[in-house]
Order: structure tokens, then sequence, then C-alpha cells
């Protein structure tokens, strides 16, 4: 069975835990976000016939006090960027994170997750582009943590980018 | 372009060539002159001949030169190997180079020498410590040596037994601890490549176990290392009495999960296995793209860490331990306090049986399984016997085999080594008074002694004999005197008297009738004589028997009739033919012949009246009998 490591980050308070929460396998509890900054789970989608274990590295948010550890990124084949969909900051804390991975790791396929999609009257993103995140991401989706949707789709959609990239070996940067 | 004026004499095939092959001034030869013209001056120009020159030995050179490198190509490795086989010519002019192109490989990019290097470097510093190290382990082993402890000669057998030394074998024993699992990692992504379990162990999710350990190995590195700790990493993580040991390699991680104290050994095998996949798997791991299905073929490397040291057993509570101890204290304290009682008991009971005057101890065996034994003498009049002595000790009678044989001392002393104490003589025919025809023997056995008489004795003494010994006299226990060996004298005199006097009774009761002259031959006669003679036979014994003269008198009897002379030879004569006929019949055992006197009476005594009737005047015609007796 293949295995391919990726990540999971966003801003401070976007959602990224709770939205996986019933779609993956925890072993570990939240404590680690604030302790070691990474809560580690597993996923396991298909791609194409075959299995692919998702080894799922659930980054703490990134804020103004807490700045996420860029080598928690080394070796990934992607990576979920999640935004809060009521909080247009958070697209910028999107931004920037993106812009940081690609300078001290290396370009990753990415998907772009727009969360609490079904807080609709609170929702606050109008830019179509989205910042430019669009069109870099390999797939933007709506999601909600409360009724589950597109979380398996967001895997399976990074999967497929992960696989079909080059092997997580090869993303380089520093040792 | 400056130049000097062209020699003429240079003669100048191409131009001659050229200007032959011109043709008529036409406006296109006409710029085809000037060009040749142009080329002409080029080529003539003395000032580029050397370019010339140079151009053409340029051309030459770069011909040659490919031509040599190419042939060379071809010819350099014979010539190196020619070369090599000659000496170290070779060798020692490449050296330098060698060297100098290492130098700035490294300087370069280390990373490649390193990686090509690291599966080979471990071995060979090992080899250097475990020399150091062997050193060291056969100082120890000699200072162990000189530990005798029942436990460190249990392990020094196991030594023997199992090759290894005595040092390993201790540190083995007294280490205790276990690799639980080990996991193999992937250095970059943290994503699990393989992983083994001791059985026993439990597990948690490997893959986001090992991920796990890489971000708190990055975690670690990223807060507290310094600059020239980057690309070290975690090596031991310790909580409680489990220790996580880690050893990297460039591609891949070990991790092994250790119960108890684990023995640096373990870094070593740990060391081992990582350099070892690193060996085998180098192209797998340089190239690994997510699928760990390769990476099966480490199990035995991992296997191999799985090591551990065998428990001696489950950790039990304090209390449990000390009550388990204590109690085991007291079981031997109390054996102990038995066997020494035993041994009091059994040593005081020695000492007074040696110390008792009359008892002589020979042998004494103290057994504790089975009984113990006694052997000796003992003087049958002392007042204390062996078995009272023994009744007295604590020690029961049945646990004690006992052999007393009984002795008569001459002189009252003790078998010991004291001063001969007096005592009364237990002697039952003095205490009784017997009379010199009465014996006493003992009787040896397990309780009091017992004496048993032979002999007689008057009835008088006897009857008193008999009193005293129900009550018992003196050292002698009531009933220990069997008198029952004892005849009655005086009874069996009476006896015999009496039996004497009937029996001379009886003989005087007879008559043998004679009818008719001297004639014995009636059916009665001889009836009467025959019970005559057993009766005389017997008064006689009797007679004998008490010690008197024995005479039988027999006496015959006539009628009145007839003559009284011849009345008188006729009864002489009927007597003896009785004396005779009853000497005849005398009984064999009535010791000794009869003294037999006879006598006629006439008609002196008749029985019947001479006044009755003739016919019963028969009955006068007979023979009497009597027994005369005399002391002798």
């Amino acid at each position: 069975m293949k295995q391919a490591k990726i990540c999971m980050l966003g801003a401070f308070c976007v959602g990224k835990t709770s939205l996986v929460a019933r779609f993956v396998k925890s072993v570990f509890s939240d404590k680690y976000h604030s302790t070691i900054g990474v809560k580690i789970d597993k996923k396991v989608v298909s791609v194409g016939d075959a299995p692919v274990t998702l080894v799922l590295w659930d980054l703490e948010g990134e804020d103004d006090l807490v700045r996420v550890q860029m080598s928690y990124l080394r070796g990934a084949a992607g990576y979920l960027l999640v935004v809060d969909g009521t909080r247009p900051e958070t697209l910028e804390t999107a931004v920037l994170l993106r812009r940081r991975i690609e300078t001290e790791v290396g370009v990753l396929p990415f998907v772009l997750l727009l969360n609490k999609c079904d807080l609709t009257d609170l929702w606050a993103l109008d830019d179509p582009g989205l910042l430019g995140l669009r069109d870099a991401a390999a797939t933007t989706l709506k999601t909600s943590a409360k009724t589950g949707q597109n979380v398996e789709e967001a895997f399976a959609a990074l999967a497929s980018a992960a696989m079909g990239g080059p092997a997580p070996d090869a993303a380089g940067g520093k040792p | 372009m400056a130049a000097e004026t062209p020699s003429e004499t240079d003669p100048d095939p191409e131009t001659d060539a050229a200007s032959a092959a011109g043709g008529p001034g036409t406006p296109a030869t006409a710029a085809v002159d000037d060009a040749m013209r142009q080329l002409r001056e080029l080529l003539v120009n003395p000032a580029i001949a050397p370019e010339r020159e140079a151009v053409r030995l340029l051309r030459e050179e770069v011909r040659a030169g490919r031509l040599n490198a190419r042939q060379l190509a071809d010819a350099l490795p014979e010539a190196v190997r020619l070369s090599g086989a000659d000496g170290e010519r070779l060798a020692d002019a490449l050296s330098p180079t060698v060297d100098r192109a290492i130098e700035l490989s490294i300087e370069n990019n280390p990373q490649p020498m390193v990686d090509v290097i690291f599966p080979i470097i471990g071995p060979a510093i090992r080899k250097a410590v475990s020399d150091a190290l062997a050193k060291a382990v056969s100082g120890l082993n000699e200072t162990l040596e000189h530990s005798l402890s029942p436990q460190s000669i249990r392990w020094r057998l196991e030594a023997k037994r199992t090759g290894k030394t005595f040092a390993e074998v201790l540190m083995l024993k007294t280490l205790r601890y276990r690799v639980d699992q080990v996991f193999l990692v992937h250095a970059k992504t943290g994503l699990l490549l393989h992983h083994v379990v001791a059985p026993g162990a439990s597990v948690r999710d490997a893959d986001l176990v090992s991920g796990m350990l890489t971000a708190v190995t990055d975690f670690v590195r990223d807060s507290f290392a310094s600059d020239e700790d980057t690309g070290a990493g975690l090596q031991k993580l310790r909580v409680g009495g489990t220790s996580v040991w880690v050893e990297r390699g460039p591609y891949a991680v070990l991790a092994a999960a250790v119960r108890g104290e684990g023995p640096e050994e373990l870094r070593e095998t740990l060391e081992e296995s990582v350099e070892s996949i690193h060996q085998r798997f180098r192209d797998e791991l340089e190239h690994y793209d997510g699928d760990s299905g390769v990476f099966v073929g480490t199990a035995p490397d991992l296997a191999r860490c799985l090591v551990s040291a065998e428990m001696p057993g489950r950790r039990r509570s304090a209390w449990g331990r000390w009550l388990r101890r204590a109690a085991a204290l007291a079981v031997v304290v109390g054996l102990v306090f038995l066997a020494i009682r035993s041994n009091v008991r059994w040593n005081r009971l020695v000492d007074e049986l040696r110390n008792t005057p009359g008892v002589l101890l020979v042998d004494e065996n103290q057994n504790w399984w089975g009984k113990s034994q006694l052997t000796g003498f003992f003087e049958v009049r002392a007042p204390v016997q062996p078995y009272m002595i023994l009744n007295r000790s604590a020690i029961p009678s049945d646990e004690v085999e006992q052999r007393w044989e009984p002795f008569t001392g001459l002189t009252g002393g003790s078998s010991g080594g004291a001063p001969p104490a007096p005592y009364l003589p237990a002697d039952p025919g003095a205490l009784l008074d017997a009379p010199d025809g009465v014996s006493f023997v003992p009787v040896a056995g397990e309780g009091p002694v017992r004496w048993v008489s032979r002999g007689d004795a008057d009835s008088a003494w006897l009857a008193t004999a008999r009193r005293q010994v129900s009550a018992g006299v003196g050292p002698l226990a009531p009933g220990s005197v069997d008198l029952s060996g004892v005849t009655d004298r005086d009874a069996s005199r009476r006896a015999d008297a009496a039996a004497l006097r009937a029996a001379v009774a009886a003989v005087a009761a007879v008559e043998v009738p004679m009818p008719e002259g001297v004639d014995l031959t009636g059916a009665v006669a001889r009836d009467r004589l025959a019970q005559a003679a057993r009766d005389v036979g017997e008064a006689a014994r009797l007679a004998r028997k008490s010690g008197q003269r024995f005479t039988l008198e027999v006496t015959g009897h006539t009628d009145a009739v007839g003559e009284p002379d011849i009345n008188q030879a006729l009864s002489l004569t009927r007597a003896e033919a009785v004396a005779a006929a009853l000497r005849a019949r005398r009984p064999a055992d009535s010791g000794g012949g009869w003294v037999i006197l006879t006598r006629g009476a006439g008609s002196a005594r008749p029985r019947v009246a001479e006044t009755a009737p003739a016919d019963q005047q028969a009955a006068n015609r007979r023979v009497t009998l009597a027994v005369r007796l005399e002391p002798r």
C-alpha cells in the first residue's frame, strides 16, 4: 500500500481539525497542537484502483503569535490549505503561508478549502480569484465541518494531485 | 593593414591557378578579380604568414589531439594495467592527484561521500571500541573472578555453558529490559517503512506513531538544538520505565521502544541494523515514492533488535516480599530451635544415664529420622533402672529403641568415672528371707525387672512370701516376683503321707481268699493278687519317697478245722505262696525289691467266728497283707 505525507495548514481557528475529525483515524489528542504544534492522523483514500494511505500532519493554526513550523512540511507530497469563509483575513494568511512554503520548502501541490460554507449569511469571501490562490491550487472546494461537505473529495483530490505529481522525496529543500 | 611589400619571388600556386583560371574582364569577373586580388594580398602578405602558419599548426594540433585522445582512451586501461603490474609507480604518481580530487569532491559536496562511507565507518569504529572495551572487560572479569556468591557461581556455570564471558552474563542477568517494537521510518517524510513487534507487546497505530516521532524530533531540534546540531536527531527519549532509542541513517531512522533499562550493546545492535538496511536497500531508500511494500525485507534486521533480558519475575509488593521473608525465616528458626532442643534433651538423657550408678551405657545413637538407640547394661539390683530415666526425660519412649542387658555387679559402682555409690541390693532372696532351696532369676524386659523363682520351700514361708510379693517389699515392685515355680514342701509331704496311708490301708484291706489248700488259680484270687500288687507297689513307692523303711507282712490263715499244727503249716505255706505271687507281680517302677515277711497265723485270727456255720468259716481261709513302716 502506498503512503504519502500530507499536511493541513491554515490560520488560527479556521476549523481545520474539526473539519476532518470524522473522516480520519485519530490516535493522538488535540493537545499535541499546543505542545509540539502538530497532530498526526491517518486517512485511506483510493487513487484509481489503488488504496493510498495519507498520513495527515495537522499543523497548528498560524496567527500573530504563532508561526507554523516549516520543517514539518519536509517530505510532504502536498497540503490542504484551509480558509475560514467568514473571515477574509484568513485568506491573506493562507497566501502568506503558501509563499513561505514555496520559499522554504518548495513548490507542492495543494488543495484550497473554503470552510464553514454552511454559515451562508456570514460568508465574507467575495474575491473570485481568491487572491490568486484559486489558480495555484490543484482544486478549490467549499467545505463544512458541520455537514462534512466535500471533505472526502478534498482528500481524494489532494491524493491524486500528490500521486500524479513528483515523488515526495524529490520535494527537495533543506535536509 | 600595414603590410610590407610582398616578395615577388614567393610563388603561390593558388594565385597562379586563380589567375590562370581567370576569364575576360566582365563585371562579374571583375568583382571576382577584385576579391581574388584582396585574397591574394591577404594570402601573400608576409605579415599574415605567421597567422597562417599558426592556423595551420592549430589545425594540425586539433586533428592530432583528437586522434591522440581517441588512441589514448583505447590504450589507457591497458597501459594502467601494465603499469600496475610493474610496481607502484603509477599509484605513486597518481596518488597526489587522487587525493586532491577527493578533497575537492568533499569540499564541494560531502554528502555523496558520506553516504557511501556510512555503511563502512560504523564497523570500523566499533572494532576499535570493542577492542578497547574487551580490555576493560577482561579487567572486570579478573575482579569478578574473586567473587564467590552462590548466585555468581550459577552464573559462571551458565557462562561456561553458553560460551559467553562471565562479565557478559553478569550484565545480562542484572539488567532487565525488553525491546517491545522497532520502527523503520523514512527520515524525510516520517512515513513508516516497516515495523516489527515483540510478542505480547501492545501497539498503537504504527503509521501515526512514526509520524509523530518524526514531528517530535523536528520539534526538539528546531526548538533546542544549536546550529552545530543541524542534521543531528533525537537519540533517546525516556519516560519512566520506557525509553525510545533512535538511530539515524542518511535516509531512514530506526526507533526501538525499550521497556526497562537497556544495555549499551543495544545501541550497537541498532547501529548495525541501520547500516545493514542502508546497504541492502540503498536504492529503494534513495528513490522512495511512498510504496513501503519493498521494505518488508528489512524484517530480519529489525527483528534482530527485539532483544530482551529475562525478567526475573514481576516485582511484588514490598509487603508481600517482607512477609515471605519473615515466614521463611520463621520456618528456618523453628527448625533450628527444634533441632537444638532435641539435641539438648538427648544429651541430658545420655548424661543422666552415664551418671546413674548401676547403669552402664555402651552406645548411644541419636537419629533425626527414625528411632534413636540406646544400648547398655544395667545392674539388676540398681534402684534406678534405665527405663525410669527415659520416662523422666522429655523424650517419648517410642522414639527410642533400647537394649539393656542385665548384669550383676560385684561392686556397687556406677559405670561412669564417679566414685562407687552405696545402694540397697534389690535381692528377692534376701528380701523375702528365702530358704536355701529357693532361687531367683531376673528376667530383663522393657519395664521393671521381674524375677522368676524355682525350688521348694515349706508352706509357712511360701505363704509369707506370697503376701510380701503381692504387696511389694523394699525396692521390689509389687508383683515383680513370680513364685509359681516354688513347690510347697509341706503340702506335698502331707499329700504323700495321705497317699501312703491310703495305700497302706488299701493293702491292709486286701484279702486273698484260698478256699482249698494253696490254690491261687481262681479268678477272684488272681484279681486280688493283681490289686494287691498295685497297692503294695504304691505304698512301697510312697514309703521310699517319704524316707521310710517298707516291710510287707504276708500272713496266711486257716479255718479252725483240723490239727492246729497242720493248720499252722498250711497257713505259712499259703503266706509264702502269696508272697511269691506278689514278688512275681511286682511293678517295675516300685524301685527295688520288697522286703516281705511271711507268717502263718493258723486259725488264730479268724475273720468269721468259729461258732459260725461251717460254710461261712470258709472265709477264714485267706491270706492278709499288712505294711509296716519304719523310719530309716
